[in-house]
């Protein structure tokens, strides 16, 4: 109903938005999604006590390094002969296992201007700036195979986070 | 996570019992806009209430660092924990280095993904009941500053003809020939601007708009054909384009412009406070017409009283207990550096009716302890009807009384009545409509700006580094929701501690060996113990009270030189006239 060209971009932002549904692609997808729709039944346990031993570390060290972490990891490993823990990598892998907390990534320009969602995902360059989408030079020698974007942005959703909280 | 349930049973209860009204005001569940909700079902047991606050922020002193970040508070829980590190979910981090030229398409997937989970209903499991139940999503308040409430609201802000942030029906007026309306209720004399020449306003015809007139306002704006009528339509409407928020689920949001409400930390921290200050420093524009010398109540032109104000102000750091956080410093000396809203609010609201005293003239003295009166009301966290019904009146006389004094209706001062004068003026029936103005305040906002500023770890790569930390403290919150032995609790009962009971905690430092006490203190404390000669003690430097405030004894303050310490042995001595 809108005439002007901007009142109908941001209608147009606000009916897609209306029309969502969660199998729409446009968010959570995969795993993550069939997780939302049957969380788990039964409290959830780390049965592993290292792995247990490895994330109480992480979640101890959040304000520090990852190297902090490494020397801890050394430092027990070299004190009990048969322990084995995993790596800072490893653990921050099952961590997001655990939690089922992700992030929906997106591509946006580089300047800040937009981002390359809704009525705008299949754009190739900014409407604000024109500044490309994708980085040129991969996309160049690749011909056109590879679309590597300048910029992305994490949105973290919501609803998974909230069904960890019951 | 069974609070709102059983808080609303206890509304109810209270509803009843006091015909209509809630005990005190204490948490949008107070309010009447979500009483309504559930009365109507709208809101049912099993649902989630959200409020989504968004800021713009600098992370660090390079202007490169600038970003936008959306947090979500999840009001089902107690407000003894909603506004904490713990329990506040990341919605996202919107990298610079410019502002966003189009935010909404920002706010898109985090949009989206709530409005699919609204259709759709989302599937919950309560551990601590084995039962699994569908949860609707209601965002029930949205929150931000000034600037950031528009990426949200789209309306025109608070410079525009309609520059209220609650879009309500009240018109701005400006000088002739300058753009900017300002939100005066009394007419100024000699004063035909078209428009704007509508006859005083009365204050308690100030009140909030509904979504029925903003829809209306939305489509005539809609429907304009050409630029320039959309123009015309957006000075009329005080809307610039739809709300982002309008793409949720109708019947699971509060409505726009319901949905936005006061915001107290910026009003009472910034904007309040630099009015009173840019008054009596004089630092206003003087129009040509006008003279400062008529400025009766620019107090602080002169330096010498200012400088004097500064150097009283930092005297009281030491009569301040720790628990009002930072003590304000001496203005005069850092007036341009970052000063916190924190010190700002002790400093004009706590300090300067006693300080002003003798020093502002009796009138602007009057107009302004009366407003200091009504927002400290405002600003508490619980607030009753009684209190809530004086704060209304303080504030309904100080306005008009403000704009006499002050403005004196004359056209070349309509600028010292800023947008701020007017958001005062909705604060007592905003309390009633969703509760006590503390409980949908930024302050959490920017609390979660400043501890994610303080993550970052490669400040070469400041956004995505921020992400990673941001996605990370989410899996480890969520991770220690469901598994809490990854949560101990914090070191409860810290060194050389004494536990009394009822929530009070004796805390060192403590004498070594115990002490011989002489004098008064020793028959006070025989009286008190009925005994015939007092015990030899160990003396205790620090208690806990149970409200978390830590009260000093003189036995360790008097070991520091008086400017060091916050002194915490303060006694409140209250005296009831009959």
């Amino acid at each position: 109903m809108a005439k002007l060209p901007k009142l109908q971009q941001s209608m147009s932002f606000i009916q897609t938005i209306r029309g969502a549904s969660l199998d729409d692609g446009i968010g959570l997808t995969g795993e993550p999604l069939e997780q939302l729709r049957n969380p788990p039944k039964a409290p959830l346990r780390v049965d592993d006590r290292y792995t247990e031993l490895a994330l109480s570390m992480f979640i101890a060290l959040e304000h520090s390094s990852e190297s902090m972490y490494e020397k801890i990891r050394r430092a027990i490993e070299q004190c009990f002969a048969d322990v084995e823990l995993p790596s800072f990598h490893q653990t921050k892998g099952i961590l997001a296992d655990l939690s089922r907390v992700t992030s929906i990534v997106k591509d946006m320009c580089i300047n800040s201007c937009a981002a390359y969602v809704g009525p705008f995902a299949d754009l190739n360059s900014c409407l604000e700036c024109s500044e490309p989408r994708y980085d040129q030079v991969r996309f160049d020698r690749s011909n056109g195979r590879i679309k590597h974007p300048c910029a992305v942005f994490h949105t973290i959703p919501i609803a998974p986070q909230l069904q960890s909280l019951w | 996570m069974h609070y709102r349930e059983q808080r609303t049973h206890r509304i109810f209860q209270e509803l009843q019992r006091n015909d209509g009204l809630v005990d005190t005001y204490d948490n949008v569940f107070c309010g009447q806009a979500y009483l309504d909700a559930v009365t109507q079902n709208k809101i049912q047991q099993n649902d989630i209430l959200l409020m989504l606050s968004i800021d713009g922020a600098q992370l660090y002193e390079s202007k490169d660092s600038d970003c936008w970040i959306y947090i979500w508070i999840i009001l089902n829980l107690s407000p003894e924990y909603r506004y904490k590190k713990k329990h506040v979910l990341l919605g996202a981090i919107i990298p610079g280095p410019k502002k966003p030229k189009i935010i909404d398409s920002f706010l898109f997937p985090g949009l989206h993904h709530l409005s699919a989970v609204q259709q759709e209903g989302l599937c919950i499991w309560d551990a601590s009941q084995d039962r699994e139940f569908i949860s609707w999503l209601f965002l029930f308040l949205a929150c931000a500053d000034g600037p950031g409430l528009l990426t949200l609201s789209n309306f025109i802000g608070h410079q525009g003809k309609n520059g209220c942030r609650m879009l309500c029906p009240l018109n701005g007026r400006h000088k002739p020939g300058a753009p900017q309306y300002y939100p005066v209720l009394l007419k100024p004399d000699n004063y035909n601007v078209l428009g704007c020449d509508h006859p005083d306003v009365d204050v308690y015809d100030i009140g909030p708009s509904n979504s029925h007139v903003y829809i209306q306002c939305l489509l005539h704006l809609l429907n304009s054909p050409t630029q320039r009528v959309y123009e015309t339509r957006r000075l009329e409407t005080g809307i610039v384009g739809p709300s982002i928020l309008l793409g949720l689920q109708p019947e699971l949001i509060q409505g726009i412009p319901e949905v936005f409400s006061s915001e107290m930390m910026h009003l009472s921290g910034a904007n309040m406070a630099t009015l009173w200050l840019d008054l009596w420093r004089g630092k206003f524009d003087c129009a040509p017409t006008d003279s400062q010398a008529n400025w009766d109540w620019a107090i602080f032109k002169d330096i010498a009283t200012w400088e004097a104000h500064g150097r009283a102000v930092a005297a009281c750091r030491m009569y301040l207990p720790g628990s009002f956080d930072v003590a304000p410093r001496d203005p005069s000396l850092h007036a341009n550096s970052w000063y916190k809203a924190t010190e700002y609010i002790t400093w004009i609201y706590s300090l300067c009716p006693a300080l002003l005293y003798g020093i502002l003239p009796e009138r602007f003295w009057r107009n302004f302890c009366k407003f200091v009166a009504g927002l400290r009301i405002m600003a508490q966290y619980s607030i009753t009807p009684a209190q809530l019904q004086r704060a209304c009146q303080l504030i309904a006389e100080w306005e008009p009384e403000f704009e006499r004094i002050f403005y004196q209706r004359r056209v070349d001062r309509i600028p010292f009545i800023r947008p701020c004068v007017h958001l005062t003026c909705h604060l007592a029936s905003e309390a009633t409509r969703v509760g006590s103005p503390i409980c949908s305040s930024q302050w959490t906002m920017e609390r979660t700006i400043g501890n994610l500023g303080q993550e970052i770890r490669q400040p070469s790569d400041p956004f995505s580094n921020l992400a990673q930390q941001g996605i990370r403290r989410c899996q480890v919150n969520a991770l220690k929701a469901m598994i809490p032995h990854f949560d101990p609790p914090e070191n409860v009962s810290p060194r050389a501690s004494a536990d009394l009971g009822n929530g009070y905690v004796l805390l060192a430092k403590r004498d070594k060996h115990l002490t011989t006490v002489h004098g008064d203190d020793a028959r006070v404390i025989a009286d008190y113990l009925g005994l015939p000669r007092t015990p030899k003690i160990h003396r205790w430097a620090r208690l806990r009270l149970p409200n978390g405030q830590i009260a000093r004894s003189e036995y360790q303050e008097l070991q520091h030189a008086p400017e060091d310490i916050r002194m915490a042995r303060n006694v409140k001595v209250r005296q009831s006239l009959k």
